[in-house]
Order: C-alpha cells, then structure tokens, then sequence
C-alpha cells in the first residue's frame, strides 16, 4: 500500500512529541525494544513501528490500530533503548490519543464501564470489598480515622479474585506478628485508575486519583502499603500533584516494608519452610519503581527455603503478560506469556513460584492451570513468608 | 581624533539601520570624533577610504561599524595596519548583533548608536600594540608511536627536524601492528607497518624513549621543556640482543597484554618480532625473581634492580599522538566476561598469524572452531549509556575480518547485527557490497541481549527490514566495542592542558579549518588522539602535523604579537596570585621582577582578574577599555543590558542568533571578552551602578573553555557578585551566566530572552 503525502500528518506528530519529553522523535529505529518486547511474542504489534508511525505522523494507522492494546506495560523497552527514547510513554499517549478519536478497544468497555459505576474494574458491589478480611483484627481507617498504624491498599484485584484472599489476609497475619495495627478503607476503597489510565481514559484516571488522595489523607496515618505494584506504580509515579494534589503518607510496597521490620529485628521468623522458592520480579515493583532486594531479602531470611534465581531477574526480568489491559482484552495471550515466564521458572527446579503482585499472581495461576503437568505452585512472598511465623 | 567607518554593507545593514542618520549622528557628537559611510567597507574603495582618512586627518584610531570581527577583522587589521599601528582600531559589530535582530529600523539605529559609542570610547584608549622575536628549538617532541606517531616522525625527519619519540609500551607500533589485515585494501598489516617500524627504529634522527612517559611540559611554544619518565625494562637495553634466551627458560606463563588476554607469554618477553626497539623487558608484576634468566642471559643483560629515571629535554613543538582504547564491556549487558564473548580487538590477537593459535579462529572456551559468529556492531556506540557518538571504523573492520573469516571457511555461518553500515569512503561501499555476495549475513537491528547458555550465547535481535524479531544461537560473539580516548590521550590533557571534547578526545581550535591545531601554540595533534578514524586518516594528519610544525619552526626566531598580559613591576608585590592562576605557566616568578612570558600567555586575562593590586593587565581588552565601553554603551542607553560575551562561544553564538536573523531585544549589548574568565567582579557590578537594567556573561559550556576553566572562575565570579547585588538592593537575579557552544545561536536567543524578562 501507497502511503499518501496527506496521510502523513506532521502537525499531529509535532503535537504528540511537545507533550512528551524524549519520546518517538529521537528513536533511530534499531529494533532494541521490539527485539525483546513481550506484546511482540503474542502478537504482530512491534514497538518501533509505532515509533515510526509517530515520527512520520501516520495518525489514522497508529489510531484504529488493534496492535496497539497488545503492549503489557512492562517498560522493557524503556529500560533497554540505547537512545533514551521512551517508547512506553508514546505507547499510552498513542492509547489515549486513539480513545479520545473513539478507537477504543472494544474489550476493554465492560472494565471501563464497570469502574465508572462500581469504582473498581470486576463488576463488584463495593460492598464486597469486605469481604476478604472476615474475621481478621483490621480497622475500617473511614470509621475509624489514625485508629491503626498503617493503611493497607489491597488494591481490586486481590479484593475480588478469592484466590488471592490468602495473600492479603497474609499480609495481616505477618504484620499483626510483628505487633503493627492494619487499617483499610473497607468499603471505600476505590482502584488505583493505573488500568483506565493505561487503556486510554486519562479523565476517569484523574477522577480516581483525585479521591484516592484524599481518602490517604484523611486516613490519619503515615504510611501506606500495597500488595499491587500497579497501583503503587501509579498512585506513586504517575499521579501529579498538582493536579490531584499532594498526598501526605508514605508510600511502600508491603516487601519493602516487611523487609524493613526483618532487618530491624521486629520480625521473628521461627518456622522451617521446606521449599525450593524461585521469584518473578513483577514488572511493576522491578522495572518501574526499582523494588528488586527487598523480596529477595525477605525469602532468603526464612529458615529452611530454598531460593533459586532464574536466568532472567530483575531489569532483565520477562513480564508475565498481565499489564497493559492485555489480560482483559486478550486473556488467551496474557496465559501465553505467563507460560513462557514458568516455562523459565521450571529450569530453577523449583516447586515454587512466588511474586510479590497481585496480577502476576493471576495470570501465572492461570498459566499454571494452561501448562496442566506442572508441578509449581504459585504463592505470594507474604503467603510463604506467613508460613514461616507460629501462630 | 577617532574616526568612525560605517558601512551600508548593500542593503545588509543600509535595509534594517538608517546610515546616513547614523553618520550625522557621530558627526555631530563630539569634537574629536569624524563619521564616514561607504556601501561596503570591505571593498578595495572602503579600505581606501580608511587609509586616506588616517592620513589626512591623522587619526589616533578607527571604529569599523560593520559585520562581525569573525569575519573581516582580519582585512581591517591589514589595513589599517597600513598606516599606523594594526591594533589601533575598535570594531562596532551592527550586523549580526543589531541590523540582523532588530526589526525596527527605529530602534536598529539607536541600538547602533550605543554600540557605535562604545566601541568609540574604547578606541580612545587603544596603545600601540608591538611584537617580539623568540628563538626556537628546532627539536619536536612526539608522543605515542602508533601508526600517526610513526608517520609524523618520518616525515619531520624527512624536513631536517630531530624528532624524541615518546612511547608508553615496551615498543611502539599501536594498534595497527596487532592487526592481521586491514582495510579497505586487505593487505597485511604488518607487511606495511614493518617498513616503517624498521625506518624508524634505523632513522639517525629520531630518539625512541619506549616505557616512557611525559610527566611535566613547561616553558613556551618553540621552547617547551618537557620531562620525561623512563620506566624500568629490568634488562639493560644496550646489552640486551633479543636472543630470547631469558624467555625460553623463564618458567612464568602469565597473561599477555599484548594479546589482550587471548594468548601467553613468559614474564621476560618480546610482544613482537619486529618490536622496536628489538630488546626483552621483564614485566615485574609476573616475575617471581628465581634468578633463571641471569644465569642464561650471555649478555649479562639482566637488571633486576633498575630504578626508573627523569630527564628533560626541550624541543620547539609538540605532536601527541596517544591514540584511543576501547570500551570494556564486562559485566555489563554486553556479558565480555563470558569466554566466548570476545572484543574485536581480542579477535585481532587470534587472527594474526603469528598469535596464539597461528590465526585459525578457535574459541576461547574449547578451542573449537565456531559454527555461527555473531559480531554485535555498535557495541557501547550510540549508546546514551555509553558512548553517545559512532566510532566511525567499526563497520569497517568488521566486514573486513567477516569476509576474511568467510574466505577461509565458507561453510561458517557469520551475522553482522547493526544499526546502520557506515561505509563512506572511496571503496568503502564495494568493500561491504562483496561481503554481501559473500554471503555474510547482515541483520538491521540493534542486538537487544545476550545470553549466555553455557558455553553458547542466545542474541535476541529484530531483523528491523521484517519487522520481526529473532532468536538466534552463537557459539562465539564478537564484540565492535565503541572506541575511546586512550588513557594515555586523557594523561596527556592533563598534562598539557590541551582542552578536550565532552567525549574526551583532545579538541583542535577548529574542527574544519584547523584540524590538527590545538589552542596551545605549537601544539599539534594527530590520528585517533582527535577522534575515532582508521588508519589512512591518522596518515593525513600526521603529514598535515609535519607540514604545520616545519612551518612553526621554519625560522631561527618566531614573531609574536604582544597582545598578551603586562606586568607593571611598580606595584607588582610579587604575590604570586596571577602566577598561580595561569594554566599556561606563563608568568615568570624566577627573575628581580615578575615577567609575562609573551610567548606562552594565551591572552585570556585570568591572571588580571586576580591580581590584588591591578598590576597585571591585558594589553588589548584592559580594564580601563571595557570600564570605557560599557560607559560609551550607558550613555547613549541607559537602559541596556549588557552581555560580556566570550570570544570563542557566547560572541558566536551572539553572531549565530544574528545570521538566524532571531528577534534579540534592542536592550541587549554585547561587550566583547576574550574569554569569561576575563570578566571581574567589578565589570559586573559596574555597569548597575551606571543604570543598566541587567548583566550577564555568555560562556562556553563547562568543561569545554578554550582556556580550560575560565568559565568556572567565572561562575564563582557571578555567585560572589550576585550576593553583593543582593546586600546593595539591586538584586543578585539581573545577574547571570550562561553557557553555551559557539554554534548555539538560539541558546543566546534563549539567554537574552530571559534576561529581558528577568530585568523588566
Ligand atoms: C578492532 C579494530 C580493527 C581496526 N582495523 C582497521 C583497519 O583494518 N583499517 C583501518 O584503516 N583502521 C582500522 N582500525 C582503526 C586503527 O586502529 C586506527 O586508525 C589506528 O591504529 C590509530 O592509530 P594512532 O596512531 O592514532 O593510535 P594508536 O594505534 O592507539 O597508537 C597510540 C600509541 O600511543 C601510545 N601511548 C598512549 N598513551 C601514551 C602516553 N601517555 N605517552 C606515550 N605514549 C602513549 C600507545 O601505547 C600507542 O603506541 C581498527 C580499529 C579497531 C579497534
Ligand atoms: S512496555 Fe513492554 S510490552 Fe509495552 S512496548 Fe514496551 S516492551 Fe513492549
Ligand atoms: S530501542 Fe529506542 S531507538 Fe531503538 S527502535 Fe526502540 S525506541 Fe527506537
Ligand atoms: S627472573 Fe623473572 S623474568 Fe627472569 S626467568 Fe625468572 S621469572 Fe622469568
Ligand atoms: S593572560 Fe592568561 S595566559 Fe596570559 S599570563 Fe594571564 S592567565 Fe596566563
């Protein structure tokens, strides 16, 4: 096909690249990024020609282009970019750009619909979101304002997916040992934005973020702590605060903390765990907010495990395929990438998996469930770490 | 009596300015001031009218109001050196600083006027500038006998000239002697560098000092006395005959260098058959001191206990030629420490007949020959983590050992992965279309990762032209590592103060006209001490080196003007502040009375700005004339800023704003500095207490002051008079330094826009 001289809309180009610093402009076109980008194992979208089509202004393409929602957000292609370019950031500004000229993908309408109304993603009640702390010693921080130490951000998926119940109740356990009183937002909590943001809804995401902020703020405590790096990604990285104004408490993955309360002795480990323990760096907590030691430190502190690191760690760690919307949009290729990762997993001999994120936790237990002969198990680092405390 | 030319420059000036106003303007200003315009003062007619007017009036100097000094300075100069002395005149820049970024005409001639008067006021002040005669040493020192050291020395000899040859290695010869073939020719690199070795080490007037390095230059250009450090070869040089009897016996295996890595060598040895000069040397750290090699060393040869030694020598100029390196890529991304990842300089060292395995490419690990060799260009180049430039040779060399591996072994499968394949130069694109034929497999696509699986490596790449990714298994992967300056070219701007680039490499004054000339007379460079280059380059160079030394040198006696600092012995206390302050140790703290030594001073004024009792000046841009220029500036508009513009950046890029014909508000006035480092903190402070709305300093970049870190002093210079502006009221913020490159017109732009609004 002819590309024709009016299909090349520079002003467009010109546009996108004032609004982001050192994106799609600068790239050179040397394949670094597509060579290793998950989103191109599923399928035929290449990172660099979406840099291409930006620089040339291509905007119909780049816009209607179902390729684009293959991108898992795992900033590999950020980190390895010889140039300094950003391609991720393009990526999600081209995202946003194709649902502002109504391309969005189609898939995504239940998610976006459903946090419009419920103020999370899964059609949930927000009465639900109770549910997982049944009888745990938790204090709703809405009713209870600076009644605890920490606020604990569950974030929606560990809320509403059961399987991962036994990690956030983990959490409360580990802590609660280590004598720090959990608070939650109950039936207030509301998503973090991260998925709307990344699938093109920056006014939804802004709405969100706005209440998140003052919900932290008035929670009356001086740190929060999350088990989904996607929303500590997001609530740390990408929320600005002067738009959504500043937020006051700390905030820290609940490895980096748990870490800390080892390090400090306030944790006593007193329990053998007989496992051989590999870990996936979540994209993330690795890649996007620099989390690598503190998981680490955490499992090779627990008496009697058994660590094994794979080929690919930490920078060069491979995306479980979840990120991005991909797993709402195309769960098939989100299961196809978790396979690859345990695939990888499997030469550690390990029979253990862990991951310190609740969507890696989903997608690498629907992998598992894919592989079928497999032997792994997949845990949470504070469910394995739980293990390793006497009640 | 001054008189001032202006000049319509056709409609370049005449179109934005309004001349004729102009001239009656400064007809009409003072007594002792005459105006005259012309259509172009360039022209033989200009000139002509400036000569008569010096005659017929008896002019005490001249202001030329035309274009920029960068580009006619040099006529006006000539001719009005014709009549009086060539320094008594003052240059009114109304072209690219005021017709080119004014629109208003209006405006354009009363920012005119203020420059114009400026310029007058300094003139008023103009001495008789004189010259000198120095005598030179006809010796020339060169530093690093690579392929550029050696070819400069053959042809300074060639010319008459006594040439002391510094080499840091137990021999010279560089790179290029360790190289099996090269480029574009595929001859054999050491059938056409062993010719030269031996002309070398034969030629009566060339002294080689291997193991040596330069630890101290002083003095001035054609005189530089310069120390030099042999280091101990713990064998006697004029003994020793190279019978390789220590080797055979000495029981060390240790690494060779030489080979990087790639090869053994006994810890008495030879790097080379043809080394030069042909003697052993003992390499301490290897050696365990059993006593062998002086029991059958016939010679006697043997020293264990040889001391390192310091001599001086003086020589008259100085060609440095220390080469480059290359990037060590281990334990990075790049996995060098993986035995089967090696660097194409490592492939050299196997590939050469008389290496380790007698040229055969075998692989580190076992010895095998490779299946499939993967060589990863750009690797570190291109690189905003490593290197950000291109090493420019690398596509190059790699075809090259790629067709010579494939000519040898056809059935080997061999895959080139590059960005780009920068084959520019006669032959250059055949060379890479027959590797093609050859059926070398070139892959457009950076090489995203390497991973080592056992003792094979795993490259993940995108083939860009099918815009798919792929896997793909090596068993030995080279690596094109980017080049840098060696560590011996980074020592030597050091040593030297010769200014390099942000990429390390020694910097000539001017890329394009003067490529081998440093800012340091008599200071010259050659081959890959500039940039990454191959070897007919380094040839180039060399001969042009020669060329501009035998030209430098070509009198007993070299004539120099005296623009240079004065030190007025009167109120000299002999403090030592501007001694300590000069890079180029150009002031003499020996004698009764402190001298400059006009030869060495570069004229940059640091010295002056230090000096506790004002007794050290410049003899072109003094004290006086800029307080002056800056008072003719205020009077005609108080409300200027004014700019002091260094003579290398900041009044380049003042012109650049000008030919980009960019809006500069009329507000602004540059003042003329030889470098940054010249401004003192009155300059800055004085033109407020006059009026003016702002100051500022336009300098180089840091790190990149042709006078090494004029800049920087003149940083601490603002912050100290800033707080000043703060305590008087006035306000520190209307003063400012900004830094740019001489080619960056919109920086200035970007400056004085700035300015403008901070100073409202
Ligand atoms: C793998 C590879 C293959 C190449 N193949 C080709 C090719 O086929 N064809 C081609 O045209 N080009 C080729 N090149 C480029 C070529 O190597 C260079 O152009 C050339 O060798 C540079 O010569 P030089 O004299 O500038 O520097 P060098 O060869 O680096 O010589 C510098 C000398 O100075 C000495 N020295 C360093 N510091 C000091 C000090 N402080 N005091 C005293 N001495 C010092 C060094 O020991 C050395 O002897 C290749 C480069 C590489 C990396
Ligand atoms: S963020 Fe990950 S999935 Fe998205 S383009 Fe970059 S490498 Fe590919
Ligand atoms: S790695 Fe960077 S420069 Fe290379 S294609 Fe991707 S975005 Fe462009
Ligand atoms: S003394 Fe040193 S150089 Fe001589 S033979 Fe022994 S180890 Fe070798
Ligand atoms: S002007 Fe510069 S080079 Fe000359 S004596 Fe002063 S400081 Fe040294």
């Amino acid at each position: 096909m002819v590309i024709k001289d009016e299909e090349m809309d520079f002003e467009f180009s010109k546009k996108l690249e004032k609004e982001l610093a050192n994106s799609f402009a600068k790239c050179f076109q040397c394949g670094t990024c597509t060579a290793r980008c998950p989103g191109g194992i599923i399928s035929d979208y290449r990172t660099r020609k979406f840099m291409r089509m930006a620089q040339l202004g291509l905007k119909d393409k780049i816009l209607s282009s179902d390729e684009i929602w293959n991108c898992t957000t795992c900033s590999t292609c950020k980190i390895l970019c010889p140039w300094e370019v950003d391609p991720l950031s393009t990526i999600l500004k081209l995202r946003r750009e194709a649902v502002r000229a109504g391309h969005e993908n189609k898939k995504h309408d239940p998610l976006v619909k459903s946090l419009a109304n419920y103020d999370n993603p899964w059609l949930q009640p927000r009465s639900a979101r109770r549910k997982w702390y049944k009888g745990l010693d938790v204090v709703d921080l809405t009713e209870n304002p600076g009644g605890a130490d920490v606020l604990y951000y569950v974030g929606c998926t560990a809320t509403f997916d059961k399987r991962l119940w036994g990690m956030a109740r983990a959490v409360i356990r580990v802590l609660g040992k280590a004598g720090i009183k959990v608070g939650v937002l109950g039936k207030d909590e509301k998503c973090c934005g991260g998925t709307v943001r990344g699938v093109g809804h920056p006014e939804m995401f802004e709405a969100l973020a706005k209440q998140n902020v003052e919900d932290f703020n008035k929670a009356g405590v001086d740190t929060v702590i999350f088990s989904c790096p996607g929303c500590l990604n997001t609530i740390k990285n990408t929320y600005k605060a002067e738009q959504m104004g500043e937020i006051k408490p700390k905030l820290v993955h609940v490895v980096e903390f748990v870490s800390q309360l080892i390090k400090d002795g306030k944790l006593k480990l007193d329990k053998d765990v007989k496992r051989i323990v590999t870990y996936h760096d979540p994209c993330h907590l690795g890649k996007h907010c620099e989390v690598f030691d503190a998981p680490r430190d955490i499992l090779k502190a627990i008496p009697g495990l058994d660590f094994r690191e794979m080929k690919f760690i930490m920078k060069d760690s491979w995306c479980c395929g979840a990120g991005g919307g991909v797993k709402t949009a195309y769960p098939e290729r989100a299961t196809e990438l978790a396979v690859n990762r345990l695939n990888q997993a499997e030469e550690t001999e390990a029979d253990t998996i862990c991951s310190a994120c609740s969507f890696c936790y989903q997608n690498l237990l629907d992998g598992l469930v894919a592989k079928k002969d497999s032997k792994m198990e997949m845990k949470d680092v504070m469910e394995i770490l739980a293990e390793a405390i006497e009640e | 009596m001054i008189g001032v030319f202006i000049c319509f420059c056709g409609q370049n000036i005449g179109g934005y300015i309004n001349v004729p106003e102009l001239t009656d303007y400064f007809n009409n200003w003072r007594d002792d001031v005459v105006a005259f315009n012309t259509t172009f003062l360039c022209s033989e007619i200009g000139q002509d009218l400036i000569k008569d007017k010096i005659e017929e009036l008896n002019l005490d100097a001249v202001v030329v109001a035309s274009c920029s000094p960068k580009h006619h300075g040099g006529i006006f100069q000539n001719c009005i050196g014709q009549k009086m002395n060539q320094y008594r005149w003052e240059f009114a820049n109304i072209r690219e600083q005021c017709a080119w970024v004014t629109p208003n005409k209006k405006n354009a001639t009363e920012k005119a006027k203020a420059i114009i008067a400026g310029a007058i006021e300094k003139a008023m002040l103009m001495n008789d500038i004189g010259s000198t005669r120095v005598p030179v040493t006809k010796d020339v020192l060169i530093i690093g006998g690579g392929i550029a050291g050696m070819h400069g020395s053959l042809e300074l000899t060639d010319k008459g000239f006594h040439v002391h040859m510094v080499e840091k290695k137990e021999t010279i010869g560089g790179h290029m002697v360790q190289f099996d073939r090269v480029f574009p020719t595929d001859d054999c690199a050491m059938c056409t560098s062993s010719p030269i070795l031996a002309e070398v080490a034969m030629d009566p007037l060339i002294d080689i000092y291997s193991l040596s390095e330069v630890i101290e230059v002083k003095g001035r250009p054609g005189e530089y006395r310069v120390t030099i450090r042999r280091n101990p070869r713990y064998i006697d040089e004029s003994k020793c005959t190279a019978c390789g009897d220590c080797t055979t016996h000495c029981p060390v295996e240790a690494w060779s260098e030489w080979h990087y890595g790639m090869a053994t060598r006994a810890a008495t040895y030879k790097p080379l058959a043809q080394a030069v000069p042909l003697k052993n040397r003992i390499e301490k750290e290897s050696c365990i001191r059993c006593g062998t090699c002086e029991n059958v060393c016939k010679a006697n040869a043997i020293m264990y206990d040889q001391q390192p030694e310091e001599f001086e020598i003086t020589v008259g100029a100085i060609m440095i030629s220390t080469g480059y390196d290359i990037l060590d890529l281990s334990n990075t991304e790049y996995h060098q420490e993986h035995p089967n990842v090696i660097s194409h300089l490592q492939l050299e060292a196997i590939k050469v007949p008389s290496g380790p395995t007698a040229g055969e490419i075998l692989r580190p690990s076992d010895g095998k020959m490779p299946k499939h060799l993967v060589f990863v260009l750009c690797a570190g180049s291109r690189d905003r983590r490593h290197n950000v430039y291109c090493s420019k040779v690398c596509c190059m060399y790699t075809t090259k050992n790629a067709r010579l591996i494939k000519s040898e072994h056809p059935e080997m499968k061999i895959t080139i992965c590059y960005i780009d394949v920068r084959a520019a130069g006669r032959g250059y694109e055949e060379y890479f279309d027959k590797a093609r034929e050859m059926g070398i497999n070139y892959v457009r696509g950076n090489v995203s990762e390497i991973v080592p699986n056992g003792e094979d490596l795993i490259l993940r790449v995108e083939d860009t032209f099918t815009g798919e990714p792929l896997e793909m298994e090596a068993d030995l992967v080279v690596l094109s590592s980017g080049m840098i300056p060696s560590q011996g070219t980074r020592d030597m701007s050091e040593v030297i103060h010769v200014v390099s680039g942000a990429d390390k490499f020694l910097a000539p004054v001017h890329v394009k006209i003067a490529p081998v000339d440093t800012a340091n007379t008599g200071v010259y460079i050659a081959g890959t001490v500039e940039a990454p280059k191959p070897i007919q380059e380094c040839i180039t160079d060399a001969g042009l080196v020669a060329s501009r030394i035998s030209t430098f040198l070509k009198d007993p006696e070299i004539e120099i003007d005296l623009k240079t600092s004065k030190i007025n012995p009167e109120i000299c206390i002999k403090c030592g502040t501007c001694a300590d302050n000069c890079v180029y140790d150009a002031i003499d703290t020996t004698g009764e009375d402190f001298k400059v030594q006009d030869v060495s001073c570069q004229a940059c004024g640091k010295c002056s700005v230090v000096c506790p009792t004002g007794a050290i000046d410049l003899q072109l841009f003094t004290e006086d004339q800029l307080i002056k220029q800056v008072d003719g500036i205020l009077a005609e508009d108080k409300d200027s800023i004014i700019g002091f513009c260094c003579y290398q950046c900041g009044y380049n890029a003042a012109d650049l704003a000008g030919t980009a014909k960019a809006f500069i508000d009329p507000k602004i006035k540059v003042v003329l500095v030889p470098c940054s480092g010249r401004v003192t903190i009155q300059h800055m402070l004085y033109p407020f207490f006059k009026g003016a709305k702002g100051v500022f300093v336009a300098a180089c970049l840091e790190g990149q002051c042709h006078y090494i870190d004029g800049n920087l002093q003149a940083k601490e210079k603002v912050k100290l008079a800033k707080k000043s502006l703060d305590l008087m009221g006035i306000g520190g913020r209307k003063l400012n330094l900004f830094n740019m490159s001489s080619a960056e017109g919109p920086k200035f732009v970007a400056a004085s826009k700035r300015m403008v609004e901070i100073c409202q």
